[in-house]
């Protein structure tokens, strides 16, 4: 057998693990929350940090680091022939959000080439800084139904954004991921702390601050803004999605599991709180009132992305530059949260014993046949996005029900202390392994009665409403298919994933 | 801004970015200590 590449140094690893977890939310979802619920939710997103998403990192973390395989067959390894399901479910709930990232990352694509577009009219047509065509609220929302719908340039870019990514990764770790790695993480900061000081230096920009750090006492009341601020540290920092466990699978084995896992935890969230002080201040400081602008964060995430911001961006003399500059950050944010997800399948198939390049065209050819739906029409790729996104709370719930399993203060000597400097408690890893285990269910059972679809379950017709973008039974049922479907090749997956 | 929004603005900028860079010096440390 083959000996499996590693990371060339720490930084390498470092900066992977960073590239998963700083994606699209931390530039369309944190900045909407943070300026809708101000400071309460920021010390409630630190909290759920430290108490839901440190203790699964270091799971998965050492969990990859020790076995050195694929999702399926580390998850397999460690909770047992009789759980190998529990891999294959993680695997394919990240491969399907795979299948509409690719998407996301075309979109981001698309809107910087708009910009850049209206740049170059600037300079070349109208031979100066003016307002840009962009600016009409009405010209921007037809664009992003364009874009959104039934785009042939939308399916091109998402095909465009798999082949760049499996191109990257079929080079291997080090001159692929790690190199990608190296150019898009340092980049990415720079740009958000750029967008930061502009937006900052505006008239008004400090509202922007004002909104995000002012604390309403009377918030930490309302259940609402503790379940956003969990699902936001869940979703944002890549744990429970297997991501962390496929890129510590190329670690050194001297790797320190702590230390690393508190890095890329607090480095995701620098990235959030550096988009959020980009973003807000923007949106305060152009928009007409500041009612206007607490609407404008509520309009949903792909509203304020595609159609807030480019408008507001282009009142403001050489706002075509901030724009490009801000859709340059979501398309690096987007794309190097895209690798590691195609990391993940791509090393799932080298464990079935495929070549490198061989699994990199069977990855591109799976990602672009499904997700083409997701590129054609926005109401699968919500409800792709609401299943998925979802089903990374039941993921990170199997995650730690197989720590659990194997007792988690042994899991903590065995896996985790082993090559750490310095150590977490093991009262603190016992009780949030336990305590999030409860805390998981109930936040899925907290989104699920949201009330998103008006026939969650049943349509008016009494027929199991699978169709509808947001019901419970879409839910339940894509979820059940994989559960079942692993449960029946169990036997299989053992023999092919753990047992090789 | 008032006294309340800037501790808080102290606090959670510190605690993050002032983690994310203590704990990337702890790295760094150990990388020079391990290669020397």
């Amino acid at each position: 057998m083959s000996k499996v590449e590693e990371f060339s140094s720490r930084w390498g690893l470092l900066l992977a693990s960073l590239g998963m977890a700083i994606g699209a939310g931390n530039l369309w979802r944190f900045p909407r929350l943070a300026g809708q619920y101000g400071g309460a939710f920021l010390i409630l997103w630190i909290v759920f940090l430290l108490t839901w998403s440190i203790p699964l990192l270091l799971a998965e973390f050492s969990i990859g680091k020790k076995y050195k395989k694929g999702v399926i067959g580390s998850y397999g390894l460690l909770a047992g022939k009789k759980f190998v399901w529990g891999g294959f479910f993680i695997t394919l709930c990240t491969l399907g959000i795979a299948f509409y990232y690719s998407v996301v990352t075309g979109w981001a694509l698309r809107y910087l080439g708009v910009g850049l577009e209206n740049i170059w009219n600037e300079l070349v047509v109208t031979s100066g800084i003016s307002e840009q065509p962009t600016s009409d609220p009405e010209q921007l929302i037809n664009l992003w139904n364009s874009v959104s719908n039934t785009s042939i340039l939308t399916v091109i870019l998402h095909i465009i954004a798999v082949i760049a990514g499996v191109l990257i990764l079929a080079k291997g770790i080090r001159k692929g991921l790690e190199k990608a790695n190296k150019i898009l993480i340092p980049s990415l900061f720079i740009l958000l702390g750029v967008i930061a000081i502009v937006a900052l230096s505006m008239d008004n920009g400090i509202k922007g601050l004002e909104y995000m750090f002012h604390v309403d006492v009377a918030l930490f009341s309302e259940p609402k803004i503790w379940l956003e601020a969990l699902s936001q540290s869940a979703w944002s920092t890549g744990a429970g999605w297997g991501l962390l466990m496929t890129i510590t699978s190329y670690s050194r084995n001297k790797e320190d599991v702590t230390l690393n896992t508190f890095i890329g935890a607090f480095g995701n969230n620098t990235a959030s709180l550096l988009a959020g002080m980009a973003i807000l201040p923007a949106v305060f400081a152009l928009a007409p009132s500041e009612g206007e602008a607490i609407s404008f964060l509520q309009s949903g995430s792909q509203a304020l992305t595609f159609t807030v911001i480019p408008g507001l961006f282009a009142h403001i003399p050489g706002g075509s530059y901030l724009n490009v500059l801000f859709f340059t950050a979501f398309f690096m944010a987007a794309f190097s949260s895209l690798l590691p997800m195609l990391e993940l399948f791509l090393r799932n198939l080298a464990d079935l014993g495929f070549a490198r390049k061989s699994a990199s065209v069977r990855v591109a050819l799976f990602c672009i046949v499904f997700g083409f739906p997701s590129a054609w029409s926005l109401d699968f790729f919500n409800n792709q996005d609401w299943v998925w996104g979802l089903g990374l709370i039941i993921s990170g719930w199997l995650i730690m029900m197989a720590v659990v399993k194997h007792g988690p203060v042994t899991f903590k000597r065995e896996f985790i202390d082993k090559d750490s400097d310095f150590k977490v408690s093991n009262l603190y890893f016992s009780v949030f392994m336990y305590l999030n285990m409860f805390v998981g269910i109930f936040l899925i059972y907290w989104w699920m009665s949201q009330g998103y679809s008006e026939y969650p379950w049943f349509d008016e017709n009494g027929i199991w409403n699978i169709i509808d973008v947001y019901s419970n039974a879409s839910v339940i049922s894509q979820w059940g298919i994989v559960i079942l479907g692993g449960m029946l090749i169990n036997g299989f997956l053992y023999k092919k994933f753990v047992k090789s | 801004m008032n006294a309340g929004t800037i501790v808080n603005m102290v606090f959670v900028l510190g605690l993050v970015i002032g983690g994310f860079l203590f704990f990337a010096y702890k790295a760094a440390r150990k990388e020079k200590d391990r290669k020397s």
